[in-house]
């Protein structure tokens, strides 16, 4: 029991800076002139996952999620946006079961310009402004998701690599 | 036939006495056969017999006269002749009168011949008289001595005839005498057959009897005396018994005393009863009423706080529209900061407002949650009270119900109480009557007392009576030559 409030200050600045490692070489980081970009925080599963503002369309509110039988992980299903049909891909890592859509499930439509495909979401949280030394490595993710996953923060924050998902899944225009 | 003993000694003496007025009756009459057999013997003599002998020498007499005359001639001869004549004809009269109907015609033609025999008589004596002594012996000859010869054969048959005949009276009154005594032998004997017969069966209807009736004599003293000595034995029981019940009678009388007192307690206790029973059916039927007011409040609560949840149930309605109404207004912020973040600078602006306007449709969606936690709370609340005033309402029946069957157990306990309070009274009364009931008890074996005691001296009496009794049948049984039965002698 900390009794001190310098003496738990003291601690909390050292676990601070033990946390406060360099960026990543390989990831690039596109924020604002400060170094600050915007995120998106959202709840998949038992993770709590960012992604990029600068490639998300919309966050949209499906009245339903079909899935595609013999889909390939991380493809879930499909879902009518604006008259179109959209394939939603899971994120999460070792979900066991299908997504079941409820009230607060939501579908970020991904895209560069033109909606590809959408990332589905249990609970859109926030949008949060990060720094990209805030940003940790991505050694602790499974190799598996290393590909789409742009790092870490200090609060087991998941960012997503929101470009590279838009060019590994868009579909061609 | 059933005769009793005086009846039998009765009949066997009228037996005996019978038999022999019998036999002297018998005798009696062959007594008097006898007897009129020797007198008509006699009588026949008399009458017939002597007579006929006295006629027989009256006609000889005359006969002499007769032949004296011839000789002498001396007229007192021929009167003395006429005399016995006419003697003899009175002789023969009264014979023939006397003698039995067949003898008269004999005794008549003796009368004829003596008439001739007379009448040639007097015709030789007239020739002797003239002196014709030829003449008149050949009368007398010829006609007076065949007459002569005549009258003596009829005269001597009539004679033998009336011999004879008294004879034969005379046999026949001894064959009568002889028949009279075998007679009264036979009825003599057949009398003391009779006699004895009677006096053996008289005996033995008797004495077989009287036998058996001494010896039931005997036997009945003998258990007679058994009862009175077991009885006597029973009586000082009796007594004892008696004394022990005056004792135990005491000790109830004593109870029932103690009893009555009791009573009169428990009714006093039970007239107290009555009356808190009555005033706690008094507080019953109000606390009934307050719980029938109460009863009409708790349902106008129930009926409030349905409405309320009804109401809440409204609100949850409008809370979910409007947490709807939030989370879309939080979408269209994330897509506006979307849209403002695709903007880049031009759009930090819009950014900011969009942050605005999520951060208010969080805290809107942020309130509707705590408003929906405490419409929860309050549906919760809502739902306990309704619960809780269900419940209520069913106490509150089942109170009503319960104060209603306490108010039914307190107006029966009332009852009861009165009830008891009435017994108990009775019962002090009869606890009363009791006593009195004990005192007469006391009284009443005091007396039976008395009568054992009075019992106990007449058994004795009736034990030393069956003692004299067995004495009694045991010399009645001696006197009749019975046998005394081994173990009765108790007077001995």
């Amino acid at each position: 029991m900390i009794s001190d409030a310098n003496a738990a200050h003291v601690l909390l600045e050292r676990r601070a800076r033990a946390l406060a490692v360099p960026l990543a070489a390989h990831v690039t980081v596109q924020g604002d002139a400060d170094g600050a970009f915007s995120l998106l925080v959202f709840r998949l599963s038992e993770e709590r996952i960012a992604i990029a503002l600068d490639h998300i369309i919309e966050v949209h509110r499906p009245s339903g999620l079909w899935p595609i039988p013999g889909a390939l992980a991380p493809v879930v299903g499909v879902v009518a946006w604006r008259g179109r049909v959209l394939t939603v891909l899971d994120v999460a890592h070792g979900r066991s079961g299908a997504v079941v859509v409820g009230d607060s499930t939501r579908i970020l439509v991904m895209g560069d310009r033109r909606a590809s495909f959408g990332i589905v979401a249990d609970e859109v949280e926030d949008v949060l402004q990060l720094h990209a030394h805030q940003i940790g490595p991505v050694d602790d993710v499974a190799p598996a998701r290393r590909d789409i996953v742009r790092g870490v923060t200090s609060d087991a924050l998941i960012v997503l690599d929101a470009a590279g998902l838009v060019a590994r899944f868009a579909t061609p225009n | 036939m059933s005769l009793t003993i005086g009846q039998r000694i009765v009949l066997g003496f009228a037996l005996t006495l019978t038999l022999v007025a019998l036999v002297a009756a018998g005798g009696y009459w062959a007594l008097r056969h006898t007897t009129q057999s020797y007198d008509s013997s006699l009588q026949a003599r008399r009458r017939l017999l002597a007579p006929a002998l006295r006629a027989e020498s009256e006609i000889r007499a005359a006969n002499v006269e007769h032949l004296r005359y011839l000789l002498d001639g001396g007229e007192e001869y021929v009167t003395g002749k006429a005399t016995r004549v006419a003697y003899t004809k009175a002789l023969i009269d009264s014979i023939a009168s006397a003698a039995p109907e067949r003898e008269q015609r004999p005794w008549q033609q003796v009368d004829s011949l003596t008439d001739a025999w007379s009448l040639a008589a007097d015709e030789a004596a007239a020739a002797r008289r003239l002196g014709n002594v030829a003449e008149a012996n050949r009368i007398r000859t010829s006609r007076v001595q065949p007459f002569r010869e005549q009258l003596d054969e009829r005269i001597g048959e009539r004679v033998e005839w009336a011999r004879n005949f008294s004879d034969s009276v005379a046999t026949e009154g001894g064959g009568t005498s002889s028949a009279a005594q075998r007679g009264l032998i036979i009825g003599l004997v057949i009398a003391l057959i009779a006699g004895g017969a009677a006096a053996y069966i008289l005996t033995r209807s008797i004495n077989g009897p009287l036998q058996e009736t001494s010896a039931v004599i005997s036997s009945s003293a003998a258990q007679i005396l058994a009862a009175t000595t077991e009885q006597a034995a029973g009586t000082n029981e009796s007594m004892a018994a008696v004394a022990e019940t005056v004792a135990t009678v005491d000790e109830v009388s004593q109870t029932a005393n103690q009893a009555a007192q009791r009573a009169k307690a428990v009714a006093e206790s039970a007239q107290r009863s009555a009356e808190r029973a009555r005033q706690g059916r008094k507080a019953v039927e109000d606390t009934t009423i307050a719980m029938r007011a109460v009863e009409g409040q708790v349902g106008s609560i129930a009926e409030s706080i349905v409405s309320l949840a009804e109401q809440a149930q409204a609100i949850g309605e409008i809370i979910t529209a409007v947490s709807d109404i939030a989370e879309q207004t939080k979408l269209l912020a994330l897509n506006a900061a979307v849209e403002s973040a695709r903007a880049g600078e031009h759009g930090r602006g819009f950014a900011v407002v969009a942050a605005e306007i999520k951060s208010l449709a969080g805290q809107a969606k942020q309130s509707t949650i705590q408003v929906r936690q405490i419409l929860g709370d309050i549906q919760r609340a809502t739902s306990a009270a309704v619960m809780t005033t269900e419940q209520g309402t069913k106490q509150v029946a089942l109170a009503t119900n319960q104060m209603k069957q306490m108010g039914e157990t307190i107006t029966g306990l009332a009852e009861t109480a009165a009830d008891a309070a009435q017994a108990s009274a009775q019962i002090v009364a009869s606890a009363g009557q009791q006593a009195i009931g004990m005192e007469q008890i006391r009284q009443a074996i005091s007396n039976i007392h008395d009568a054992t005691q009075q019992s106990l001296t007449a058994t004795r009496q009736s034990e030393q009576a069956a003692m004299d009794l067995n004495r009694l049948g045991l010399r009645l049984t001696a006197l009749v030559g019975g046998k005394v039965a081994a173990g009765r002698a108790y007077a001995d």
